[in-house]
């Protein structure tokens, strides 16, 4: 009787204790899978929260954007127009007095000239801010005709080839692009003492590809690193060229070799 | 020779504390407060088993060393845990248990008035305490959404405490039920004692080996 009672008790003895073990295995599981679920929440949180500060150079871009063109706007269509009242009112001027008076007639031709120089200064500088080019007749025209006026202005010789391009790029990637071949050719004029430049846009499967490349000086290569430019030399008007292509989802490199020109490649997502 | 093999069985495993206090010995400096004084607990744990041993060993009534040693046991282990508690009524709670269990401690011995024999009301009662304030440490630990429970500390001694004394408490009222005050109801919580001693001394080093 006795030892069928120790039987129990070791058998009930050991049940309890098996319990108790499992209870403590359970509270472990439990806890494990409730810290997976809020390590998956915190995750999603830091993806949203990533999401936010990825939107916010698109945004402050966007509102650049915005700013340009109405600022643009008001250049082309206040300042200019008064302009050109002001240059007709020299016109009629110089009609009614100029031919009698030789030498009044001379000023006001100046003055006109000076006029003249000063409008087509504001219509560049408008241009430049909001190409309207871009709005009314597309994104393969606007880099022609960029390339076509920088070769204008200063005696550098673009050569431009745009292949395999659908009629219409998103916007974003057609002002992203245009902009980038914009400040492209601003440094190219401005540092690279180069005499040609080749420009070429591509369509490659589902990327936009746009390649600049000049025979100018180039820039110095940082040490130990051949082909990349110094990043010391990478000016503020480099890393807005990479933050707009990484802004459009795609990415932009910089290959440089002291005396043998540079070449800008950017590459993104259509 | 089962004999032997029986004494050896229990006399090593009465001796597992050391696992625990010789790690929380050596990472002393960097434990906090609770940890610390359950390591007071630990060391007067491994005394009370040298002593109750020497004791038996030289056939002597152990049995008031263990019931003096149940109020230190109060006093260490519910101070520990009102220590971890976030919640001051809790804490207060804990704290207060002490002396409601130094209430019954007294009381016990006053109407017995013997101090050399097992008691009937006090060790129970010590169990259940030490089972409830184990248990709301454990399901504090399980809310805390900082740390998981496998890297708190109180998780741990909540579980070794939880599974040392739930498990003797079981036993304990199981072998009175169904085999009375005897001998063998000595024999079985001597079988399993050891061995629940033994389990709840690793999940205290785990306890230790933590951060």
């Amino acid at each position: 009787m006795t030892a069928n009672g120790l039987f129990w008790v070791v058998i009930f003895g050991t049940i309890a204790v098996v319990t108790l073990v499992a209870f403590i295995v359970a509270i472990v599981l439990i806890n494990q899978r409730k810290f997976i679920r809020i390590q998956q929440e915190k995750l999603r949180e830091s993806e949203k929260l990533q999401n936010i500060l990825r939107e916010i150079p698109i945004q402050v871009l966007k509102a650049q954007e915005e700013e340009r063109r109405r600022v643009s706007s008001d250049l082309h269509d206040g300042i200019n127009q008064m302009l050109a009242s002001l240059k007709y009112q020299l016109h009629s001027l110089r009609e009614t007095y100029g031919r009698e008076q030789t030498q009044l007639g001379t000023s006001i031709d100046g003055v006109s000239a000076g006029l003249h120089a000063t409008m087509e200064e504001i219509r560049r500088i408008s241009h430049n801010l909001r190409p309207k080019i871009l709005d009314d007749l597309g994104f393969q025209p606007a880099v022609r005709n960029l390339c076509d006026e920088f070769t204008a202005r200063t005696r550098i010789h673009v050569t431009s080839a745009i292949t395999g391009l659908p009629d219409h790029l998103p916007q974003e990637i057609e002002l992203g692009t245009f902009r980038i071949l914009q400040e492209a050719l601003q440094n190219i004029e401005k540092h690279a003492s180069a005499t040609k430049v080749r420009v070429t846009v591509e369509k490659a499967e589902t990327e936009l590809e746009m390649e600049i490349t000049d025979n100018g000086k180039g820039m110095l290569t940082a040490p130990g690193n051949i082909g990349q430019p110094d990043s010391r030399q990478n000016g503020l008007g480099m890393s807005t060229m990479r933050e707009r292509a990484i802004v459009m989802g795609g990415n932009l490199t910089v290959s440089s070799d002291d005396g043998n020109g540079t070449k800008i490649f950017m590459r993104v997502p259509l | 020779m089962e004999k032997g093999v029986l004494y050896y069985y229990y006399f090593i495993l009465q001796y597992s504390p050391l696992i625990p206090l010789v790690l929380g010995a050596v990472r002393f400096r960097h434990l906090e407060h609770p940890r610390r004084l359950f390591l007071l607990y630990l060391l007067v744990s491994l005394l009370l088993t040298i002593a109750m041993t020497i004791l038996a060993l030289r056939h002597q009534n152990n049995l008031w060393l263990m019931n003096l040693g149940f109020l230190v046991y109060a006093g260490i282990i519910l101070w520990t845990f009102s220590m971890w508690q976030k919640n001051h009524a809790v804490k207060r709670i804990f704290r207060g248990a002490i002396a409601f269990f130094c209430l019954v401690w007294g009381a016990e011995f006053l109407i017995s008035q013997n101090l050399f024999s097992y008691t009937v009301i006090t060790k129970p009662t010590l169990d259940i305490l030490f089972i409830a304030a184990a248990c709301i440490t454990i399901f504090q630990a399980n809310n805390e959404t900082d740390v998981p429970v496998v890297d708190q500390p109180k998780f741990w001694i909540g579980s070794g405490i939880l599974l040392y004394y739930g498990g003797i408490l079981t036993i304990n009222l199981l072998s009175k039920e169904l085999l009375g005050q005897s001998q063998d109801t000595l024999r079985a919580v001597l079988y399993i004692q050891p061995a629940l001693n033994l389990a709840a001394h690793l999940l205290y080093l785990n306890g230790y080996r933590l951060k």
